[in-house]
């Protein structure tokens, strides 16, 4: 007899939940989540100064033996800078630093903006799988930014749908595997970020639902212009865009979330006419002006349209 | 009567299999045409496949033209359908060295293992969380941007 289990806390500067579906003990299979998070978390973030990561962007220029979880972030990361053709670019941290984002958000007080940087290019990033060795350009830095928070939910999911079906939420980032008894999948509510209410409903299943957007992590200098985290890696400036928020299903988390900055970068309809030619991709956004726009694809899996 | 009755079932049902079959076999045909218009504009002629590799996995051209025809049922033939794989390279074949430039460039600076720094691996922190609860359906979650 299987028993629906639910835990939830804070991680990776977000809200994090689980929920697993599991004949077996789920109480302590989800006990583990947390710390196992955590292990990533002290590896992988760009916040704490001692963690594998800020060792490793430290050392820029040089050769670096390192994990295999950053290795596979790394290569990751790599890998959606190729898909988008840099769009997403993980060598922005310098330009994110440099826009005030110097901090978790949670803290972000009196930022400090200096000039932008453009990103070095990505295809600069080497990597040595034999000896899991990473080198990126002297001077540049690797923010894992939304990428760590895909690879790890995706992770968790797979390591617990060994025991039943589960629903992996990384802030608002989507990762299902299999589907609860008798459903057809995880129904999952697209958030409206102009309202409380939700756009539509979503049948999620062994795939992803990857959002970002401009509408959160946003911040003012102290003349007055506003910044967000979203960064032009051509400019290092906050993106120009008429997206507010896009939402990307894809089978997998890093290429879900690495189309949502591409969509972001290229605007609207630039953005889901590339969304539609790329294999098993689906997006919704909404605009700035409050339009909301769809592929046919992402309305397929669409169970109630709340509003639209 | 009956056995009229069986004879023109197995008719019908043998000319279903013989369209799908024919079907099969002339999009076999052109599949194998395309790969091989498509290997002939995108290989250069020192990495084209010979023909001895395609014969590794299909009988020689002039044996598959001898294969007989078998006569399986009266109305139904089977023949060999041309191969629509093409080997560009045998596991183990050694890549020519004076073959065309690779197509990934690699860095120019050779890996030294001994060289290369290590990172202290970072201590995780130890945090507190509630225990997990039972519920009695999904609870819905909600995708938006990360907060």
């Amino acid at each position: 007899m299987s028993a629906l289990y639910y835990l939830a806390w804070r991680a990776m500067g977000c809200d994090v939940s689980v929920q697993l579906e599991t004949d077996t003990d789920g109480a302590a299979l989800l006990r583990e989540v947390p710390a196992r998070v955590e292990t990533i978390e002290a590896r992988l973030s760009r916040f704490r100064p001692s963690s594998e990561l800020m060792q490793f962007n430290e050392q820029a220029g040089s050769w670096v033996v390192v994990s295999d979880t950053l290795y596979a972030n790394i290569s990751a990361a790599k890998h959606a800078a190729r898909l988008t053709n840099g769009a997403f670019n993980p060598l922005v941290m310098p330009a994110l630093l440099a826009q005030g984002y110097d901090r978790d958000f949670a803290t972000i007080d009196e930022p400090i903006i200096t000039s932008a940087h453009p990103a070095a290019d990505w295809h600069m990033i080497e990597l040595h799988r034999a000896s899991r060795e990473a080198r990126i350009p002297f001077g540049s830095a690797v923010d894992l930014g939304g990428i760590a928070k895909g690879w790890t939910a995706a992770l968790i999911a797979d390591e617990l749908s060994v025991f039943g079906a589960c629903l992996v939420n990384f802030g608002g980032d989507l990762v299902a595997r299999s589907a609860p008894e008798g459903l057809p999948g995880w129904e999952v509510a697209i958030a409206d970020p102009y309202g409380e209410s939700s756009l539509a409903t979503f049948w999620l299943r062994d795939s992803s639902l990857m959002t970002s957007g401009v509408d959160f992590r946003r911040w003012e200098s102290r003349d007055g212009v506003s910044h967000h985290h979203i960064i032009d890696p051509s400019t290092g400036q906050s993106a120009e865009s008429d997206v507010w928020t896009v939402t990307v299903h894809h089978p997998d988390a890093v290429t879900a979330e690495a189309y949502t900055k591409a969509v972001l970068l290229a605007g609207g309809q630039q953005g889901l006419y590339w969304i539609q030619a790329q294999w098993n991709a689906a997006a919704l956004l909404v605009c700035r002006d409050g339009a909301v726009l769809a592929t046919p694809q992402f309305l397929s899996h669409v169970s109630e349209r709340i509003v639209l | 009567m009956a056995n009229n009755d069986r004879s023109r079932k197995l008719l019908v049902r043998s000319a279903l299999v013989t369209s799908a079959t024919i079907a099969t076999f002339i999009g076999a045909q052109n599949l194998a045409m395309l790969d091989q218009s498509q290997l002939d504009l995108t290989l250069t002629p020192a990495s084209a496949p010979t023909a001895s590799a395609i014969a590794l996995i299909s009988p020689s051209p002039e044996a598959a033209t001898s294969v007989p025809v078998q006569h399986v049922a009266p109305q139904l033939i089977i023949q060999r359908a041309p191969p629509s794989i093409v080997i560009l390279r045998h596991f183990g074949q050694q890549t020519s060295t004076t073959s065309t430039t690779p197509a990934v460039s690699v860095p120019s600076t050779t890996v030294q293992a001994s060289a290369a720094a290590v990172v202290a691996p970072p201590v995780p922190a130890q945090i507190s969380v509630p225990n997990p609860v039972i519920v009695q359906q999904p609870v819905m979650q909600v995708g938006r941007s990360s907060r």
